[in-house]
């Protein structure tokens, strides 16, 4: 049982509180979802539980916190960790150790576990998490979605009674989340185990939860419920419970299965309509072919990580690749840039070699914003950051500020850039690549950890740039967002393309990258919810 | 241990050849079994490290230092040197066995620097810290944790350039390259802080209700200890020392060592999981390394001008053949061992090979 009592937190150097007179219990067994906008305090909240707030980051909380008992006043982390399991939002920053087995182990040893306990649990959580195969590898080598994985069986090997996870599947694939998502459930169930987690891809995880939290940020009071009553009146929504709205439903589906038995109706109309939507995704296969790769194959020492790619990206086209993690979507993607050079064929943008080009000339052909993408930024404030933009790339003053105001209007020009949400910093090197405006624009895994409406704003920004004859690549997980914007879809697995066409057959082909509506109303071809509310307005007009 | 035998015995000669052979040692050693993981790397960069540490007393041997020998290479305009500094003596002129005595005596620190860049290229030194008693362990950790700083250092290093490059900045003056630094150190320190905050919500440094007195006295105890063990292995080493002081300092260490173990095994906080065995290929490869030490000590005693090479008059250095059977076996039974299981991180490609 967590009780919060009237907790205010205020950071070093702030004058308003993040969270304020915040009270609040959580029950055991219960999976609790904490949402929010990017930078509402939804990670200092869950800091909360395990006393790393205020212990690690400093800063004055007022209130009183009990976990099963012990106030988080009294007790640093290191004492509470036989009672809370903890996972951040960057796993592979928390690893201690260097492989999987080890660092599974590390938190029983840390806490006296008998060795023979130890080696039964780590084969326990290794079958759970299904890392059987991943035990002796060095945990650097391990991709986004493996390391995820490990640091949650190392959080769980420990046997905590409180699991708190922050964002555990935006760095995963449709397929890992469901997995982690599963299994966390079945703790939930099996063990009595209670979860607080926070996460953006509310479709993922809604299904799941107990209950909700909303962090509306700003200091404004939290709102805490049933998951389909704020789901109702919560401005971020996944796009089932779009779905409701737009189709005037009494009850609010939360999951596709739920939604599939209330869309009987719905289904049965839209048959009728005429789903003209495939002349708006037309094929873009008569304009320019912008970059050309041919043959290209990438090795990482002894391991080959693409073989034989070939691929025509067309002006003004959105591309979406797709696969599972560590398929090699971010090494075509660098490689596409020039920060990779393949050891057989060719990379032509616009005819140059991107690898050759200078710095100066590369930045207006092609720009990518990598995984990591704060590594972009490097000045003391979010304003140096735009200044130091329109000096390199030569462009007109305050084309950058104008750019990120665009997509994130909230960031205040004096902030540190370190300072920012992972949402916010994203934004900013969104603005940062944008602005030189390149005519193809890389982006790998752009929406990971942003909320409904800083996603919204950059697909906006995508599409404009789309209509001008820009092209776009998206390394990415998030069907929905593929779905929304993607003319084309490429699959990639282990290094090879296993499919490429537009967005709609691809996706609606495979159950695995099919999106929420396309799975609540199959057979028909309707990928979004503005899909929908198209094919219903097509409806109410005579033909 | 192997590689702290043959950096034992290299401390104890100047002898260029026998340098030589411990140098090559440990290359096929580290060639052989190194695996593929960050820390591999160290060997090399020891290698690096070391040739800028000869480079650098060869140097300051010619420029500064006593006259020695006569046979003249060249000379250098001599800079006046103040009455009350007499004996030293900067610039002037050169002489062969200046520049071998100095050269030698770079390539013995030059080789300590090596054998440990073996050690650690051989093995992570996470795994060192298995074998460390857990009234270290904390303090081992915090080492660990520091020493793989390093290889994280470099590789935000390339991460930072490649993101100017897409910036669209190309770093070619020293002041591209200083901007650099604030980034990287900038990320360094908040991992350092997210790392710390993943250890210590996830149990590290948890007391487990332990009397506050008894790890006190435990801790006081430890420290003596190593403070002692380094005197008495300093003092052993450099043979400088009084007589009396270096062994009395190993046994007071020894002495508080074991007290200070046998304390905090009181205190059962901590588990190992997997620890390492330490069976009997452990045994030989380590007996094997000192075993060279040995051999090299005993030859010493007997004859000491084997190991130090003469001046005057200027002669090819002997190489005595008990060292060398000694390195030989250091060098037999690190290759007989079974190596390592080896981490599956890097799986070959059958079909690509096919395809190429």
């Amino acid at each position: 049982m967590i009780v919060f009592r009237d907790v205010s937190v205020t950071y070093p150097e702030q004058t308003d509180p993040v969270l304020a007179h915040v009270s609040l219990t959580i029950p055991d067994g219960e999976l609790c979802l904490v949402v929010g906008p990017s930078g509402a305090g939804k990670t200092t909240l869950l800091r909360l539980i395990n006393g790393l707030v205020p212990h690690f980051s400093g800063g004055t909380v007022q209130g009183s916190i009990e976990v099963h008992g012990r106030s988080t006043a009294t007790h640093p982390p290191r004492e509470l960790a036989d009672l809370v399991g903890f996972v951040g939002q960057d796993p592979a920053a928390g690893f201690v150790t260097d492989t999987v087995e080890d660092e599974l182990a590390y938190a029983m040893e840390s806490m006296g576990v008998a060795p023979d306990v130890m080696r039964r649990r780590v084969e326990e959580t290794l079958d759970l998490l299904g890392l059987t195969a991943l035990r002796r590898r060095a945990l650097r080598s391990l991709s986004g979605g493996e390391a995820q994985r490990v640091a949650i069986g190392s959080a769980l090997t420990t046997h905590p009674k409180i699991l708190v996870l922050d964002e555990p599947t935006s760095a995963l694939d449709p397929a890992a989340a469901d997995e982690v998502l599963a299994s966390l459930q079945r703790l939930v169930h099996d063990l009595g185990l209670t979860v607080v987690l926070a996460e953006h891809r509310l479709e993922r995880v809604v299904q799941y939860a107990d209950r909700v939290i909303l962090v509306p940020g700003e200091g404004a009071p939290l709102i805490v419920g049933e998951p389909a009553t704020i789901m109702r009146q919560s401005p971020v929504a996944p796009p089932v419970v779009e779905l409701a709205r737009a189709a005037n439903w009494s009850n609010t589906p939360l999951s596709v299965r739920d939604a599939r038995r209330s869309a009987d109706v719905l289904r049965e109309q839209l048959t009728h309509a005429s789903v003209s939507m495939d002349s708006e995704h037309i094929t873009k296969s008569n304009t320019a072919v912008v970059v050309h790769v041919k043959d290209v194959r990438v090795s990482y020492g002894r391991r080959e990580v693409l073989h034989s790619i070939c691929l025509d990206l067309h002006e003004g086209e959105i591309i979406a690749v797709m696969g599972r993690n560590g398929a090699g979507k971010s090494t075509l993607l660098s490689t596409m840039v020039g920060l990779r050079v393949p050891f057989r064929g060719s990379v032509k943008v616009q005819g140059d070699n991107p690898a050759t080009l200078t710095p100066q000339a590369l930045v207006r052909h092609i720009g990518l914003v990598p995984q990591q993408a704060g590594d972009l930024l490097y000045a003391e404030s979010v304003d140096l950051e735009c200044r130091q933009t329109d000096k390199d790339a030569a462009l007109t003053p305050g084309t950058t500020a104008a750019m990120l105001s665009q997509i994130a209007p909230w960031i205040k020009p004096s902030t540190h850039p370190g300072d920012l949400s992972e949402g916010s910093r994203l934004a900013l090197a969104l603005a940062v690549v944008l602005a030189p405006d390149p005519s193809v624009l890389l982006l790998d895994e752009p929406t990971r950890g942003l909320d409904y409406e800083t996603k919204s704003h950059l697909i906006e920004v995508l599409v404009k740039a789309a209509k001008r004859g820009r092209t776009i690549v998206l390394a990415t997980h998030d069907v929905e967002l593929a779905a929304e914007l993607a003319t084309r879809t490429i699959v990639l697995a282990d290094g090879e393309v296993v499919a490429d066409g537009p967005t709609r057959e691809i996706i609606t082909s495979s159950p695995m990258f099919a999106p929420q509506i396309a799975k609540a109303l199959s057979p028909l071809p309707l990928l979004t919810v503005s899909d929908v509310k198209a094919a219903m307005l097509s409806l109410r007009e005579p033909l | 241990m192997w590689a702290l035998g043959l950096a034992a015995a290299a401390s104890r000669t100047s002898n260029p050849l026998i340098l030589l052979v411990i140098i090559a040692i440990t290359a096929l050693i580290v060639a052989f079994r190194a695996q593929h993981a960050p820390w591999a790397r160290a060997y090399s960069s020891a290698l690096v490290l070391a040739a800028i540490v000869v480079s650098i007393r060869v140097i300051f041997g010619l420029l500064v230092g006593l006259p020695l020998g006569t046979h003249e290479l060249f000379s250098l305009p001599q800079l006046p040197v103040p009455d009350w500094a007499p004996g030293i003596r900067i610039g002037g002129s050169i002489t062969i066995e200046q520049l071998l005595s100095a050269l030698f005596d770079g390539m013995r620190l030059g080789t300590i620097i090596v054998c440990i860049g073996a050690a650690n290229a051989l093995s992570s030194p996470l795994r060192l810290l298995k074998s460390v008693p857990s009234a270290v362990y904390e303090l081992g950790v915090a080492i660990v944790v520091a020493m793989s700083l390093v290889p994280t250092l470099i590789s935000d290093i390339a991460r930072v350039r490649e993101a100017r490059h897409l910036r669209g900045r190309s770093i070619s003056g020293p002041s591209d390259v200083i901007g650099l630094i604030g980034p990287v150190l900038d990320g360094s320190l908040r991992r350092s802080l997210d790392l710390a905050a993943a250890m210590d919500s996830r149990g590290y440094g948890r007391t487990a209700g332990i009397d506050r007195k008894i790890r006190r006295v435990t801790n006081l105890l430890v420290v003596t200890a190593l403070v002692a063990l380094v005197l008495g292995i300093y003092g052993f080493l450099t043979g400088n020392s009084t007589s009396w002081v270096a062994p009395t300092m190993l046994i007071v260490g020894l002495a508080t060592g074991v007290g200070s173990l046998i304390l905090s095994g009181q205190r059962t906080a901590r588990s190992r999981y997997r620890p390492d065995v330490w069976a009997i290929p452990e045994w030989s490869v380590s007996i094997s390394g000192w075993l060279a030490a040995g051999s090299l000590w005993w030859v010493l005693a007997h004859n000491a001008s084997a190991l130090e090479p003469s001046f005057n008059p200027l002669s090819w250095p002997p190489l005595p053949l008990l060292v060398v059977a000694g390195l030989a076996v250091a060098t037999i039974a690190a290759l007989m061992t079974p190596p390592i299981p080896s981490d599956q991180s890097m799986p070959m490609r059958e079909e690509s090979s096919v395809n190429a």
